[in-house]
């Protein structure tokens, strides 16, 4: 077995060109989900035109804070893999996702080509925490 | 466990050979089969040879698959989530280890939907599956 390893190793790596592979959204959902001058698509406007609850708002790690109310098994919530899937490849979303801004799975998840394990990316919230009126 | 791994990964990587590096995920509709097929002399596939999964696996040592009738589904039998060899983790270190010289990645994009499907109303993701082809 070693013998063939050995033997196809040279040949498989002589044939590679080496690609380095670029990494549009290292943070996942807040990589993606940003304020431009054309359209504000942060997550708490999104979660304002869904009518999610304010602990949405409070969510410091997106999307690893989520699992406290969307976490897979137990989740409150509902399990927030199948709202992401279902939301992003349905349309109308599917065709900005997909369409627009040509995302796949890897927009949203890396793979760990160490473990094999494949991963969630994440990054901090990138808007403002909301002060309400004559709060302190 | 490691050895077997990397041994596994460069003899997958060359049954990658025997498809076309220019493919959507569309033509793969059935997965590990689509691409580890036998590909014979004058068939105008860019590369030749039996890349299919049994050959490729008895070069490792693998034992005989003669109870596996679809692929990947039956090799969950041994190779379930909570074994010591989840069939996840076998697969994508042999496709994604070292992606800057893994055939998967550099020649076959690395896609995800190569091999994985989405059912949109459920909000699953899914492993594609289909017959053995040997």
């Amino acid at each position: 077995m070693m013998r063939v390893a050995r033997i196809l190793a040279p040949v498989l790596l002589t044939l590679t060109g080496g690609i380095a592979l670029a990494d549009d959204y290292p943070q996942g959902c807040v990589s993606c989900h940003v304020a431009t001058k054309q359209q504000d698509m942060r997550l708490n406007v999104v979660f304002d035109h869904i009518e999610h609850s304010m602990a949405g708002q409070r969510t410091l790690l997106i999307p690893t804070g989520c699992e406290r109310c969307h976490a897979d098994e137990k989740g409150v919530g509902g399990a927030l893999s199948k709202l992401i899937h279902r939301s992003h490849y349905t349309d109308p979303i599917k065709e900005k996702f997909t369409g627009q801004f040509n995302g796949d799975c890897v927009s949203c998840h890396k793979m760990d080509t160490d473990t094999g394990q494949a991963e969630i990316r994440s990054g901090k919230r990138n808007w403002q925490l909301r002060i309400a009126p004559g709060a302190q | 466990m490691r050895n077997g791994i990397h041994a596994l990964a460069l003899i997958t990587a060359a049954g990658l050979l025997a498809v076309s590096a220019v493919a959507t995920a569309d033509d793969y509709p059935q997965g590990c089969v689509d691409c580890h097929r036998l590909s014979e002399k004058g068939s105008g596939l860019r590369y030749e040879g039996d890349f299919r999964i049994q050959p490729l696996l008895a070069q490792t040592g693998h034992r005989w698959l003669k109870k596996i009738k679809t692929v990947p589904n039956d090799c969950t039998k041994c190779h379930s989530d909570d074994s010591d060899l989840p069939l996840a983790t076998i697969v994508h270190l042999v496709h994604f280890e070292k992606p800057e010289a893994n055939v998967y990645t550099t020649e076959f994009g690395g896609k995800c939907a190569n091999c994985h499907a989405m059912d949109a109303p459920a909000g699953e993701a899914l492993v594609k599956s289909g017959p053995k082809n040997w």
